[in-house]
């Protein structure tokens, strides 16, 4: 196959409807093209289109996309028969489709269909999407039915408010007033702002966050970062050490280097000492970030 | 013939086919048919849809009778669920008697006060509707358009019940739960306080009438014109009047011509999809409707067209045999085309410049009118705007929302401010409105008003009863701007605290609000409730007024919200047409009206057609098992507006590709027209895009374009500065046309309203705490002047604006840094004591025999051991490095300068050993400096000497001008003059000619 050729049977692949896909390419690389292929196919296997969902991450990408398809869709509603069968065969993959005088003819209906799509054809942005979704089940989401969505000016404003009652809380609440305090300690007064009208929209739960962490990160979740370390340290094991150490001797200076760090290493007890010998083998002077 | 449409056999049901001005046809028709069956035109009565229709229909019996005196038929107006959400005067009412046999309609403001009420009652967990009466108001609009469409549709409330069947979710009982208002509280309400729901009662109004009918053959002419039937008893009485002995039924705009097999499956979005519901529950097929007398003629090729373009999807599977046979643009598809067009503007703006220039074109012709129909009216509002470039005034006759007019926005601002009576821009805002009045004349009221709005700049007034006074200082002492004072004073005093109801506040609001807006002749309420939107405030405040009390346990900062909720949906109404020939109108308001030109706007999907309404109760399913129309009904509804208008004669039809800056997505009718069209290879007979493009962009072009040279400003030697303080030599270097702005137009920018605290107010406070720290502190341990320098801090901090709220943000930092900087006071004062704190100093030079003199602020001068001088500078950000204060920053050097000369009170003069810009806010560490001494200080100090000497002498040079920003390596993005030197613009231009583009 040429690449062309190649490509060509790629997006088709993508864009069958039966098949699950997850298409990563280039900007311009056909895309879009490939999403409007799939969700005509599924309205030609009579999908009804109130029930396909196409989420998009911008107004623009939406409304380029729905106007692709009714553009596919309105030229299939137009066209003489040869033409019909020539496009949709380009769709499945064949020359030339073998599809009869009644699919034709629902070919051909799809543009008014689709256009006439119960609750408008969802192809949406995902705010959009959530937004519908709400507005729908207000009283499941606790919202009050027919809720206005916030102006931007309006939820900083109200962000604003409640930073404001914060710094006022820290006054009385001697919680509030060690977290400014530690806080304080590593951002200044601009950044530390900021970072608190960052979490206004989010709803935090620690508890249930650390648990999440815990077990993304396969550790127990009653344990400190003392008990971490040693666990970490226990599960090196002394003879790989000793051959990296062997390997990376034999090598430049740099690795050298590296190699006289671990060699350090295997000689102490100390586990204080081991784990930071390891920190500065494995990363760079700030100890937060990994060495190339 | 004519006298058939009375006289001939019943049922007698007619249309007025698309294309044909219904409303004259009408009155045509019965203006010969009526005499002929033996009556006089006052014997009958008409009933139309709507009473814009109605009155329209006046006008048009008038025309007819041509000057010949005539009393017209009584023209009645059945009323439109969709007119009036809020109605502010009556809908359907038939007769008296009927009036008074009904128990009275409870006022749909009180209706939804009743509604929030009853949620706030019930809603203990859902959405907190208990203490978000916001939140309660707006639900209470979802249950109210719950409830007009089911006593609309006819259907029991208690239905609601009935219908959770098994397979329905877990969700579906707490809907219903909360749906026990609509079922039972609601029915309960009324019944208690013997009243009706307004819809329901919409409907016993005109069932009464019906029942009248069928008893007791009314013997004068009945007839229903006009109507798509789409409510059940409004389709009963169309039934009834068929079949009396002179009653008759004039459809608007059936599709006669379309075959059986199109017909049979038009389904809920189409346009016929109403009136095809309404034979079928009429029992009558098309072949019992006949067309009326003068549209008999066939049907207008236009109406063919958007027939076939609007075809129901399953039947739209031969678009391509018309389009082969269009292909070659017969006479029948000339005729369709002829005199239609599409503008597919780029955006909203440049959509409302080309209906503006369709408006303009227009009246280019005498006597001929043009009509835009867009269901936005944002875009209505933007095309009135645009007339206004040629003088020319077209309203929007569509109801504008009360909360926009005037009076609503002055009362929402009243509201606004009484909850934050010291927010400088909430009371600015408020003083700003027209309506506000202060008690003095116009010329009086808008004097004070400006000096207050300069006085109120900058940090916001403090908590005080009286900061707004206090912050405006002498202002006060002028008369006017204390009449206003006294105003809003009079007006705040009336807002109850804490523990007042919500009747308590909307009392003072109003009270306030009359109190604020009179003027020097005109009482508050004179002004405030006159004109349209005044008046109509006026009764629908009224309506409010019997449930107020309702609202119990607000807070006081929600007034606002809920204020604005509940006068949310009501309408005015233009009553006069503002131009005599063009008009702007909603679909609604459009309905059997014509014009010469027709435009119909804003074309796009979600503006027109609406989207489908989202139901929060009920789903579809659930929806159709109660009997209610699914959401595709109004959509069906608005493509009869829609094809009805767009057969009209000479048609517009405009969208914008964007709107708000975001894609759009063209409406589906446009859709389908320019997709037939494009099959047919004849979109371009009608697309005018490219040409309305053009015009619209040659309409703002100006003839030439000049670029605006970069400003070199040359003011006569004598109006130069010859006196600067040393940060403005800095300003000098950098930034000339600042200097020229500053010192020469003597231009200075305002401080914003309500400003908070920030790194100027910081660096503000610094000099203060400093300042104050080195006159007192003697010798003491470290530990001690840092817990002096925070106590300094935070005891100066509120005059700056660093309330209680920001403390927590500043303390542990300034805590640290003060830390710090306290040990680099003492390291300083081991070798010196300050001499001068806050001190001014000036130094007057004689060069080439004019005089000119530096004037310095310096925060500290240190005396060495050795009675050398040392300055000192407290930067609340980073200090300039060496290299920067060598070059552009010779602040510190040339204060040196002036002490060197004794410029300074009270520091004979001396030898300068250095200076230091100390970082005073730096808790990383040990106090950041940046300085230089000895022999380099003295150097950098020679240095800017001479450099003074010869910017002196550069701009006392005729010849020299001031420039802005000349040096890119300094240039910045936000000079308090660079708008006055238009430097963007020139920044634009310069990348435009760059790219050698004339646009």
């Amino acid at each position: 196959m040429t690449p062309l050729e190649e490509t060509t049977h790629n997006q088709r692949r993508a864009a069958n409807p039966a098949q699950s896909a997850f298409v990563m390419a280039n900007a311009g690389s056909g895309k879009t093209r490939v999403l409007t292929n799939r969700v005509a196919r599924l309205l030609l296997a009579d999908a009804p289109p109130e029930k396909i969902l196409c989420i998009t991450f911008t107004k623009a990408a939406a409304a380029e996309m729905a106007e692709r398809l009714f553009s596919v869709l309105g030229e299939w509603a137009l066209a003489d028969d040869e033409k019909l069968l020539e496009a949709l065969g380009e769709l499945e993959g064949e020359a030339k489709s073998k599809k009869g005088p009644n699919e034709l003819i629902k070919a051909r209906r799809l543009f008014a269909r689709a256009l006439e799509t119960p609750g408008g054809l969802k192809i949406q942005t995902i705010h959009s999407f959530c937004e519908t979704v709400l507005r729908r089940f207000p009283i499941e989401a606790g919202a009050p039915p027919g809720f206005s969505v916030l102006e931007d000016t309006q939820a900083a404003a109200l962000k604003h408010d409640a930073l404001d009652r914060v710094g006022m809380d820290a006054k009385t609440d001697a919680e509030i007033s060690a977290a400014f305090h530690r806080l304080s300690l590593r951002r200044n007064e601009r950044d530390l702002r900021d970072l608190l009208l960052g979490a206004c929209t989010q709803v935090f739960d620690i508890p249930a966050a650390s648990e999440a962490l815990a077990q993304e990160l396969a550790i127990n979740p009653a344990h400190n970062a003392d008990d971490v370390k040693r666990a970490f340290l226990a599960g090196l094991s002394d003879s790989d050490l000793r051959r990296a150490h062997d390997g990376l001797a034999a090598e430049g200076k740099s690795p050298q280097h590296t190699a006289a760090i671990v060699s350090e290493y295997l000689n102490t007890p100390d586990a204080d000492v081991k784990w930071s010998l390891l920190c500065s083998a494995l990363l760079i002077s700030d100890q937060s970030k990994p060495r190339d | 013939m004519a006298g058939g449409v009375l006289g001939g056999p019943a049922p007698r049901y007619f249309s007025i086919s698309s294309g044909r001005p219904f409303l004259q046809d009408l009155a045509g028709v019965l203006t010969r048919s009526l005499p002929d069956a033996g009556f006089e035109l006052a014997d009958a009565t008409i009933y139309l849809p709507t009473r814009r229709g109605a009155r329209a229909l006046v006008d048009a019996f008038v025309e007819t009778a041509a000057g010949a005196a005539t009393l017209t038929p009584k023209i009645k107006a059945l009323g439109d669920i969709e007119e009036d959400v809020f109605a502010l005067d009556a809908g359907f009412s038939p007769g008296v008697e009927d009036e008074l046999v009904l128990a009275p309609p409870i006022a749909s403001a009180e209706r939804r006060l009743v509604l929030a009420r009853l949620i706030a009652e019930k809603d203990k967990t859902w959405f907190d509707g208990q203490r978000r009466w916001a939140g309660a108001v707006s639900a209470a609009d979802e249950l109210g358009k719950l409830l007009d469409s089911l006593y609309t549709e006819e259907i029991d409330p208690a239905k609601l019940q009935e219908l959770a069947p098994d397979h329905l979710a877990r969700h579906w009982r707490e809907s219903l739960e909360f749906l026990e208002i609509v079922t039972e509280a609601w029915p309960a309400y009324l019944a208690g306080e013997g009243l009706y729901d307004p819809a329901a009662r919409r409907v016993a109004l005109i069932s009464l009438e019906t029942e009248r009918w069928k008893k007791n053959s009314p013997s004068k002419p009945i007839i229903i014109a006009g109507t798509t039937g789409s409510t059940p008893v409004v389709a009963r009485m169309i039934k009834v009047v068929a079949s009396l002995p002179y009653g008759c039924v004039v459809l608007p705009g059936l599709d006669l011509a379309s075959s059986d097999e199109v017909w049979d499956v038009v389904d809920e979005p189409h346009p016929q999809s109403g009136l095809r519901a309404l034979l079928a529950s009429l029992e009558i097929s098309r072949v019992d409707v006949r067309a009326w007398p003068a549209s008999e003629a066939e049907l207008h090729p236009r109406a063919g067209l958007l027939n076939i373009a609007l075809r129901p999807a399953a039947a739209s599977d031969d678009w391509r045999d018309w389009a082969d046979t269009a292909r070659d643009a017969g006479p029948e598809v000339r005729a369709a085309l002829e005199k239609l067009s599409l503008i597919e503007a780029r955006d909203e703006e440049r959509e409302a410049t080309a209906i503006a220039l369709k408006f303009r074109e227009t009246l280019e012709t005498p006597g001929r009118t043009a009509m835009l129909v867009t269901p936005d009216r944002d875009l209505a509002r933007r095309v009135g705007a645009k007339m206004l470039r040629w003088e020319v005034r077209v309203d929007d006759s569509a109801g504008a929302p009360f909360a926009n007019t005037p009076c609503g926005v002055f009362l929402r601002l009243v509201a606004q401010w009484l909850c934050a009576p010291l927010d400088p821009v909430r009371l600015m805002a408020m003083l700003d409105h027209p309506l506000f009045g202060g008690g003095l004349g116009d010329a009086d009221r808008d004097r004070a008003r400006r000096r207050i709005d300069i006085g109120l700049r900058g940090l916001r007034p403090v908590e005080s009863k009286d900061g707004v006074r206090k912050k405006l200082g002498d202002i006060c002492d002028d008369p006017h701007v204390d009449q206003i004072l006294k105003t809003i004073e009079a007006a705040a005093a009336r807002w109850p605290g804490e523990m007042g109801s919500f009747a308590d506040r909307y009392a003072a609001h109003l009270a306030a609000a009359e109190l604020l807006s009179a003027s020097d002749d005109a009482p508050g309420e004179e002004r405030l409730w006159r004109g349209d939107d005044g008046e109509a405030g006026a009764v629908l405040l009224a309506q409010l007024q019997d449930g107020l009390g309702l609202i119990t346990h607000d807070k006081p900062g929600e007034y606002p919200d809920i204020f604005t909720r509940l006068i949310a949906g009501g309408a005015v109404r233009r009553r006069a047409p503002t131009h005599p020939r063009l008009s702007i109108l909603g679909p609604l308001e459009a309905r059997l009206q014509t014009a010469d030109v027709v435009i119909l706007a804003g074309l796009n999907e979600g503006i027109w057609p609406r989207d489908a309404a989202i139901d929060p109760f009920l789903s579809r399913p659930m929806r159709r098992d109660l009997g209610l129309p699914s959401p595709e009904r109004r959509i069906g509804l608005a493509a009869h507006d829609f094809a009805q208008l767009a057969a009209a004669p000479e048609v517009v039809l405009t969208r914008a590709g964007r709107a708000g800056g975001k894609p759009t997505k063209p409406s589906r009718w446009i859709v389908r027209l320019k997709n037939i069209l494009k099959g047919a290879g004849l979109l371009s007979r009608i697309d005018e895009s490219a040409r309305f493009e053009a015009l619209v962009s040659m309409l703002d072009r100006p003839e030439a374009i000049s670029p605006i040279a970069a400003p070199q400003p040359k003011p006569p030697v004598a109006a130069r500065p010859t006196a600067l303080s040393v940060t403005q030599v800095e300003k000098l270097l950098r930034d000339p046309y600042a200097i020229y702005a500053a010192k020469v137009l003597r231009l200075k920018k305002l401080d914003p309203l309500g400003q908070a605290f920030d790194q100027r107010y910081l660096g503000m406070l610094l000099h203060e705490v400093l300042e104050a720290y080195a006159r007192v502190t003697m010798a003491e341990s470290a530990e001690a002047c840092k817990e002096k320098l925070t106590s300094l801090f935070a005891e100066k901090a509120p005059a700056f604006g660093l309330n209680a709220s920001h403390e927590p943000f500043w303390r542990q930092r300034a805590t640290i840094a003060f830390g710090y900087l306290a040990q680099w006071d003492a390291s300083r004062r081991q070798l010196g004591a300050p001499v001068i704190l806050e001190g001014n100093g000036e130094a007057d030079t004689l060069i080439d025999g004019a005089s000119y003199r530096l004037k310095a602020r310096a925060d500290r001068i240190d005396k060495l051991g050795n009675g050398d001088a040392f300055i000192i500078d407290y930067k609340s950000g980073r200090a300039p490095s060496l290299k920067q204060v060598a070059a552009f920053s010779p602040q510190l050097p040339l204060t040196a300068v002036i002490v060197e000369l004794g410029g300074f009170e009270g520091l004979a003069a001396s030898s300068v050993a250095g200076f230091e810009y100390v970082q005073a806010m730096h808790a990383g560490g040990p106090a950041l400096t940046s300085g230089a001494q000895g022999v380099e200080a003295a150097q950098i100090i020679a240095e800017a000497r001479e450099g003074l000497v010869n910017l002196f002498k550069h701009f006392a040079n005729p010849e020299h001008a001031y420039p802005s920003q000349p040096r890119p390596q300094f240039m910045n993005d936000y000079g308090d003059y660079d708008h006055l030197a238009r430097r963007k613009e020139r920044a634009a231009q310069g990348a435009a000619l760059g790219a050698g583009s004339d646009e």
